[in-house]
């Protein structure tokens, strides 16, 4: 059963295309992140499965319903944050957590103080007087509240101090621990989404580039030090999925996109021979800018 | 209601609670400037009645307090969408488990109670405590749901098509002033006259107001629970395009009602009547003279085609053979009523038509003279031998004219009528040359800008009245000058007070000039004595026959 399923999903906006044939899967009780650049298409591929935008084209299922045919019974299950959400800034948080509290027959009133202690939140402070990292957490406390089966969070770090993203953080994962909970996640503050995700995926210019457990990808992925002994530069043939070459004196250095225990060393071995090589795992910082950077040697196997 | 429905309606009262409070008071402010103009025109003096003072001051306050009204109401209604935006992707209830049906339903159901009903219940209160009955409350409710109504859906439709709060409210306020540009293309009428009758046509055929209203709403429906910006602004444009069109060829096509004005008789049993050239100061032996007030109404408001600068007279000099008699001849004089009193104590048998009218809401001092059809051959029948009280059983055969009064003139003297109770509280001696008799009482009418155009054009004459004073001893009868306050306490009712003068204008001298003053106050207050005030109801049918039956009149004599 996956949450979140689209099958050629376009967005035109005249003539620029802002997401293209997208085909994403995001696995119920997975927490998926979606990265890329400013301008890759997350918001917009969120706005689409959210229903508050039309694709040109394709479909999309939330929930295992289309998206155009959101019911208020699916948005009862799906909880949305996003940076740009238009809150009533005039309602007090209180306020705001009492509107929203009928709409939702799940909605947990213990969870609800716990974390507006948790978030540090002030209920009698209206929400225009908030802080952006605090009108944040309470748009999340208001759907963390009741339960969702399907979190989406929309760009929800960008402009936050890195001790509101912790709670943040710490927040959505406390919680999510609670229940199966899926987490759809865009953004492009890598370390936060490493903490969070098991599975990544990465759309650039509207095209989705990779999507993979985060684990696999990281385990796949190697930053591979050789260190000739004939202290002269090589040209060796390289293959393809190798990225990011660089080469200073008697050292290599590239990135393995395809790595196998054993295997990349021998193969290492043979371009180098007598070389000392040495192949460290990478972050995933590390990873999405060499995929990010779009090296002309493109490993196939790697990017889709 | 839905509980969630009924939640989401008290969210947006508390967030609008602020101009909500604002507007309201405006309203209520509205209604009690009326009510202290109102209590103004009750004291107003008899010399000051028909000056309409206050009048002026009301409608000044009127018009500041319509502009912010409409104002507050785009204001509001943009507010009560807007809160919850239908507009783009940030719309916070959007995902929410809140379909956008029930949430344009909860909208409606806040603009209604902010808009409709709390106004409407405000105005109501005004009106009912300033003595209005339930029935001419009714009356307004259907003009008050039309125009705020249409407001509303003109209000509603700005806001959801335009993101920007500055953008609705102009959009609303260009389509109100369109609206009223447009009735000025109208042939032969122009500005709010035009609005009025081609708002009358277009109640007239009631299906066109609510066509809009109900299209626009849908249209707002259409576009807050989806995303079809684009075609609501086709389908508005088209709506646009279409209803003016079919406005104008409401009122084009409209059929005017029967002609308003033919006065004819037929023949008559013939008396002997002659008419005994006398004067008031001279005491004649026999004085009798009397006003036929013939009224009719323009049935073609082509105005301009008729003269010169909108109003016109065409009167006609016309014989009366009086059966067995010598002719007498009539003068249909150019008379207006309201400006130029004519006192016809010396007339010998002055027989005038006057016509009068002015359109709704106009003042007192807008009533002119308008043309009338020719007026010829009307005959009377026989007069009685025996003296009759000038009262009560004078009327029309066509039931249209009534006597509603005959009591003495004297200072504090009550009649009741059935129209209306009025107290005579001053029945002064302004000059020995005449007399004030001030009514105490209001007399509010309804004037409805949602009248059909046979209603326009002759409905409100229906409180036209003719008084007069008249002497049982010396048989004379004085007609009064009626002057009138009015006033609009708001565009749909229209209150009145009345003063009536007599003027003892006597006989015109030898260089036709009138004389007067020529009676002492005790000459004057022993006349009172005996004379009596008498009130006649006018209401002129479509097609006025007027067979007259005078058989109440005291005859004269043949000297």
């Amino acid at each position: 059963m996956n949450a979140i399923e689209t099958t050629g999903l376009n967005c035109r906006f005249r003539q620029l295309e802002a997401v293209h044939s997208l085909d994403l899967t995001v696995p119920a009780g997975s927490v998926y992140a979606l990265l890329g650049p400013n301008g890759a298409g997350k918001s917009t591929t969120i706005k689409m499965l959210m229903n508050l935008l039309r694709p040109t084209g394709g479909s999309a299922r939330v929930l295992g319903v289309d998206s155009l045919q959101l019911s208020p019974a699916e948005f009862s299950r799906i909880g949305y944050v996003a940076e740009t959400i238009d809150l009533p800034e005039w309602m007090t948080v209180g306020q705001f957590l009492n509107y929203c509290r009928p709409f939702y027959k799940k909605w947990d009133v213990e969870l609800e103080k716990t974390l507006l202690q948790k978030f540090d939140l002030p209920p009698a402070r209206k929400i225009k007087h908030l802080s952006r990292g605090m009108r944040m957490k309470t748009l999340l406390l208001s759907v963390l509240a009741y339960r969702p089966d399907l979190l989406v969070l929309d760009e929800p770090f960008s402009g936050l101090d890195p001790v509101v993203r912790d709670d943040f953080i710490r927040g959505v994962l406390e919680v999510s621990s609670l229940g199966n909970w899926t987490v759809f996640v865009s953004s492009h503050d890598i370390e936060e989404v490493e903490r969070l995700a098991d599975w990544v995926g990465l759309i650039d210019q509207g095209k989705l580039k990779l999507a993979e457990k985060l684990d696999s990808l990281q385990q796949r992925f190697r930053r591979i030090e050789v260190t000739r002994t004939n202290g002269n530069a090589s040209s060796p043939k390289k293959p393809v999925h190798w990225l990011g070459w660089e080469e200073a004196g008697t050292l290599t250095r590239f990135i393995e996109t395809q790595y196998k225990s054993g295997e990349t060393e021998k193969l290492c071995a043979d371009i180098f021979p007598g070389a000392a090589i040495n192949a460290q795992p990478l972050p995933l910082r590390e990873i999405y800018l060499s995929l990010a950077r779009g090296d002309s040697q493109k490993p196939s196997s790697a990017l889709r | 209601m839905n509980p969630l429905t009924w939640h989401i309606v008290k969210k947006d009262y508390r967030y609008l609670r602020p101009y909500l409070d604002i507007w309201w008071s405006l309203l209520v402010a509205n209604a009690l400037a009326a009510a202290w103009c109102i209590q103004h025109i009750f004291h107003e003096s008899a010399q000051d009645i028909g000056k309409n003072y206050h009048e002026g001051i009301l409608v000044s306050l009127n018009w500041f307090f319509l502009a912010l009204d409409i104002l507050m109401l785009g204001l509001v209604v943009d507010a009560i969408l807007k809160n919850d935006s239908p507009i783009d992707e940030k719309a916070f209830w959007r995902t929410r488990p809140v379909d956008g049906g029930r949430m344009f339903r909860a909208k409606l159901i806040s603009i209604g109670l902010f808009c409709f009903v709390v106004p409407g219940a405000i105005q109501a209160a005004g009106h009912l405590a300033f003595g209005f009955s339930w029935s001419e409350f009714i009356q307004e409710l259907e003009q008050f749901a039309v125009i705020q109504g249409g407001m509303i859906a003109v209000a509603t439709g700005a806001a959801v098509l335009f993101q920007r709060t500055i953008m609705g409210l102009l959009a609303f306020a260009c389509f109100i002033i369109a609206f009223i540009f447009a009735g000025s293309m109208l042939p032969g009428l122009s500005g709010v006259a035009t609005v009025v009758v081609m708002v009358a046509d277009l109640r007239n055929v009631w299906v066109f107001p609510g066509i809009f209203i109900a299209a626009v709403i849908g249209l707002a429906a259409l576009i807050y629970t989806g995303h079809r910006r684009r075609t609501g602004f086709f389908v508005l444009a088209c709506g646009i395009i279409l209803m003016w069109p079919a406005g104008f060829c409401a009122i084009r096509f409209h059929k005017n009602p029967p002609g308003a004005f033919l006065a004819q008789a037929s023949s008559v049993d013939s008396a002997k009547w002659s008419v005994a050239p006398s004067a008031f100061v001279e005491q004649p032996a026999y004085s009798y003279s009397f006003v036929w007030r013939l009224h009719g109404w323009i049935t073609n408001p082509t105005l301009p085609e008729l003269g010169n600068s909108g109003w016109q007279v065409q009167w006609t000099t016309s014989d009366l053979s009086w059966p067995g008699e010598k002719a007498t001849e009539l003068n249909f004089n150019t008379l207006n009523y309201w400006k130029d009193p004519v006192s016809l104590i010396n007339a010998p048998a002055a027989y005038a038509a006057a016509g009068y009218g002015r359109l709704i809401g106009a003042t007192a001092e807008s009533w002119r003279k308008i043309p009338l059809g020719e007026v010829n051959d009307v005959q009377l029948t026989r007069l009685k031998k025996e003296p009759a009280k000038l009262a009560t059983r004078l009327q029309l055969q066509s039931g249209r004219l009534v006597s509603l009064v005959d009591l003495p003139a004297q200072t504090g003297s009550i009649w009741r009528s059935d129209m209306t109770a009025k107290h005579l509280v001053d029945v002064s001696v302004k000059s020995p040359a005449s007399i004030v008799i001030q009514f105490d009482e209001l007399s509010p009418w309804h004037s409805r800008w949602f009248e059909t155009e046979e209603e326009l054009l002759g409905h409100l004459l229906r409180n036209t009245h003719i008084f007069l004073l008249y002497n049982s001893k010396t048989k004379e009868c004085l007609e009064g000058t009626l002057n009138e306050s009015t006033m609009d306490s708001d565009p749909m009712f229209t209150w009145q007070r009345a003063a009536v003068t007599f003027d003892f204008a006597h006989s015109t001298d030898a260089t036709g000039k009138s004389m007067s003053n020529s009676m002492d106050e005790s000459a004057l207050a022993a006349w009172l004595a005996d004379a009596r005030l008498t009130e006649l109801q006018f209401i002129p049918t479509q097609n006025m026959v007027v067979p007259f039956t005078i058989d109440t009149f005291q005859l004269p004599t043949n000297p």
